[in-house]
């Protein structure tokens, strides 16, 4: 009678299995595809067979903001002479493995989009490597069409891209409308605030360079709340002295 | 019904004294720690990470506390000989082996509810916006430990010793794991291969069904597929259950 039982409920939840299984609309980058495999490390692996992905690409992510927040001796740029602080944001040092970090996050967890977004951000404005920007969203972007979503969600994404296939082809200057509405998502990096805010000063289109400006100023960052604060300040005095 | 629920009710209370809840302290301190840790980062990834560190611990010691009670029903009592009392009273040893498995259901339930509750509050806290996937990870969470606790149970009670159990049952949630990331190999196996997985996919618990908290934005499955995946997990504990009872009928002490 137990075995009976067991045989039964045994049968209904393969049933159940295969009814739930025909549901599914969206799935990881599989761990032993080559798509992750020429990715990932071995620490990942684990983390994944353990059910925990979403950690594995949070700890990725990390360690690419801390990569990006450091100076790499070996990766600063021919001429250049980095002192300690100035690396981040300056473009003097290269970065080489900003991409590589990227898409490790991402094809850890597909639904990370901030990844993306950052690190194409970081890539096509500050170092210039547009070409590595629009790899890296094309195979995001490529990888959540494959999906069976009934409506597409990852809109930033695709403002990403186009605002930096625009910069490529004709220069950051011609980006701002796209990056206007990046700006707009209340996850937007204060990089990309930070960037928009000197094209609009470059151009000397004072009032949306402050108003774009104005929103780092509550950053987390100490270093963009300074930048804002500078840069406000700096285009308080120009208007002053009529410059 | 009554001596099911009276053994259950026993070892919600035998496990709430035991020291195996201590873990939730080690829970508490690493939510804590990763809150200061990412307080540096932006607010996004801030939240991200504390909502997907403190959840995944959330499942590891849930997972690790079952574990440690189910080896105990079957193969602790047996050894200390403890098991005899309960069974000379009129109590069934099916009944027996269903309450203890309710019992310790519950136990990672409440626990569950506990850890979720202290996560929650510290993402509100930090103002994380909420939404029914983040809740429904917990549940989820929950029948993954609910169908690994009846497959730990059966193997206690057909195992020789507490390691081997402990070594098989972390060996299922991996697999359990793992079953769906092997799916998109089928197109490359042979026929044979590709009935192996099935069969596979069928013995094991499927975790990939019930994996939601790796994917809290909701881009997971659709609507109507969460029914059969909570009915899926519900008829695999019941059948696993069923063939620990007629194993458990037939040990001997």
């Amino acid at each position: 009678m137990k075995l009976a039982l067991s045989a039964f409920f045994f049968i209904a939840s393969v049933l159940m299995q295969e009814q739930a299984g025909k549901h599914f609309n969206f799935r990881n980058t599989a761990v032993f595809s080559k798509d992750f495999s020429e990715v990932a490390r071995y620490g990942d692996f684990w983390l994944v067979l353990f059910g925990h992905r979403r950690i594995a690409a949070d700890i990725v992510f990390i360690q690419t903001l801390q990569y990006y927040g450091s100076i790499h001796k070996e990766e600063i740029s021919a001429g250049a002479k980095a002192e300690p602080g100035e690396g981040f944001g300056t473009g003097l040092v290269r970065y080489d493995k900003l991409f590589s970090y990227a898409l490790r996050s991402v094809r850890l967890d597909r639904n990370f989009e901030y990844a993306v977004t950052f690190t194409a951000a970081a890539l096509a404005w500050v170092q210039k490597r547009e070409n590595e920007a629009i790899a890296l969203l094309t195979d995001a972007i490529d990888y959540w069409e494959a999906q069976k979503l009934d409506t597409p969600v990852f809109y930033q994404s695709s403002l990403y891209l186009s605002a930096i296939a625009v910069t490529k082809e004709k220069g950051i200057a011609e980006a701002t409308e796209y990056m206007e509405k990046v700006i707009t998502y209340p996850d937007c990096p204060d990089m990309v605030k930070n960037i928009l805010g000197e094209i609009y000063f470059r151009a000397k289109d004072y009032k949306n360079a402050v108003r774009v400006l104005e929103m780092n100023l509550d950053s987390r960052d100490p270093n963009y709340r300074e930048k804002a604060q500078k840069k406000i300040e700096q285009i308080h005095h120009l208007l002053i002295s009529g410059g | 019904m009554k001596a099911v629920y009276n053994v259950a009710k026993y070892t919600l209370l035998e496990n709430a004294r035991s020291k195996s809840f201590s873990l939730s302290v080690v829970f508490i301190a690493l939510v804590f720690v990763s809150a200061f840790i990412f307080a540096r980062l932006s607010e996004v990834v801030e939240i991200r990470a504390i909502q997907d560190i403190g959840m995944g611990a959330v499942q590891f010691f849930s997972f690790l506390t079952a574990l440690f009670f189910a080896v105990k029903v079957a193969f602790v009592e047996g050894r200390n000989k403890t098991i005899y009392l309960p069974l000379t009273r009129p109590v069934k040893r099916s009944e027996y082996i269903f309450g203890r498995y309710l019992g310790i259901i519950l136990s990672s339930a409440l626990e569950i509810a506990a850890m979720g509750m202290l996560l929650t509050l510290l993402l509100y806290l930090k103002q994380a916006d909420f939404d029914s996937f983040y809740f429904l990870s917990y549940f989820f969470i929950f029948l993954k430990i609910a169908m690994i606790t009846a497959v730990t149970i059966l193997i206690s009670l057909a195992s020789t010793s507490q390691a081997s159990a402990f070594i098989f049952s972390f060996l299922v949630w991996i697999t359990g794991h793992s079953l769906g990331e092997v799916e998109f190999l089928l197109d490359e196996m042979s026929p044979a291969m590709v009935t192996m997985v099935r069969i596979f996919k069928w013995i094991f618990p499927n975790y990939t069904l019930l994996n939601l908290a790796d994917y809290t934005a909701g881009r997971f499955m659709a609507a109507a597929g969460y029914l059969p995946a909570v009915l899926y997990a519900a008829f695999y504990v019941l059948a696993v259950m069923w063939l620990a009872s007629a194993v458990f009928e037939k040990k001997e002490f």
